[in-house]
């Protein structure tokens, strides 16, 4: 049987004193480790226009980087993003091409889900959207891991 | 007797197509040149599709704790290449060296670090080109090619 893909999205991860891409590899091998039956595939600060139609085609995907309310960026220093409207954009390609939705995406960067259009344009896009409201790391209190959130589709039921 | 290794740089796009080009060697050095100058590995995702093939790889790039080497030898490389890291510290030598074994590979920059190396009981050492060290007597030397491009000419001195 075809393993389903993974697609990474490593978007902006300048700053923040260099903790966002210290972590990367440890992220990046924690998750594949948890997600082993997926094949995975990984992109760089890609364009919205690139990660939009990469994300068309994946069956699951996992995006770290910089974030703000409703929108996650992609290039170097804040220098393109990932916003509500191309997640809507992106959930009218998947339905173009039949795809059927994600299993899940999982929005690994600071507080993107406070905006809950954004939420929504995500669980048209995936069955299940975990991703964070506040900040994933503070320099000033390191240790402190904040809540992941989990947001399922109206139709959809775990278990 | 010489081993022979493939060079691929796991930040070039096609860094895949690289590694599959290379027929006929004993193994593939995979540098992330983005790491060095971050401190950890970045592209990991490129790392993972090369230990997909069946040739023995060693990454080289940014390893400056013996986490982050130990997480890149779980990930599936044979060994890992080591350059700063292995010298932040008095301690850090016999560190690395205690805590990953023969899968450590020292860079070896002049006669001081070799002396370094030899001190902490690391069996490889890693020659860059043109560092004019001299291998030292019980250390599997592997020496950068003339040709960063080409097959490295990899020397195990007795």
């Amino acid at each position: 049987m075809t393993k389903g893909e993974l697609l990474f999205i490593r978007g902006d991860t300048e700053g923040a004193y260099g903790a966002i891409k210290f972590y990367w590899p440890f992220f990046y091998v924690a998750r594949l480790i948890e997600n082993s039956s997926y094949e995975p595939r990984t992109l760089l600060t890609p364009t919205a226009t690139e990660a939009i139609e990469s994300l068309a085609g994946a069956d699951a995907a996992i995006i770290y980087g910089h974030g703000n309310a409703g929108k996650v960026w992609l290039k170097p220093n804040r220098g393109a993003a990932l916003e509500t409207e191309d997640v809507r954009a992106l959930a009218q390609l998947r339905i173009e091409r039949a795809k059927p939705p994600m299993d899940f995406v999982h929005i690994a960067c600071c507080e993107t889900c406070k905006d809950k259009e954004w939420v929504e344009a995500w669980l048209a896009v995936a069955a299940v959207v975990r991703g964070y409201e506040v900040d994933t790391y503070d320099p000033r209190d390191p240790f402190t891991i904040p809540d992941c959130k989990t947001y399922l589709r109206a139709s959809h039921h775990e278990g | 007797m010489t081993l022979r290794f493939g060079v691929v740089y796991l930040d070039s796009e096609d860094a895949l197509v690289q590694a599959k080009s290379w027929e006929g060697v004993n193994g593939i050095v995979a540098w992330d040149r983005e790491a060095d100058s971050i401190g950890a590995p970045q592209n990991v995702g490129s790392l993972h599709e090369l230990l997909g093939l069946e040739v023995p790889i060693w990454y080289g790039g940014g390893l400056e704790t013996v986490h982050t080497a130990e997480l890149i030898i779980g990930l599936g490389c044979e060994k890992v290449i080591v350059d700063k890291g292995f010298y932040k510290t008095e301690r850090s030598p016999a560190h690395f060296v205690r805590r990953l074994g023969e899968a450590c590979v020292p860079v070896v920059s002049d006669a001081e670090s070799m002396a370094t190396i030899v001190r902490a009981g690391a069996t490889y050492g890693y020659c860059r080109k043109g560092s004019g060290a001299v291998p030292a007597t019980g250390l599997n030397v592997i020496l950068e090619g003339e040709d960063s491009n080409s097959v490295w000419g990899v020397a195990l001195l007795p």
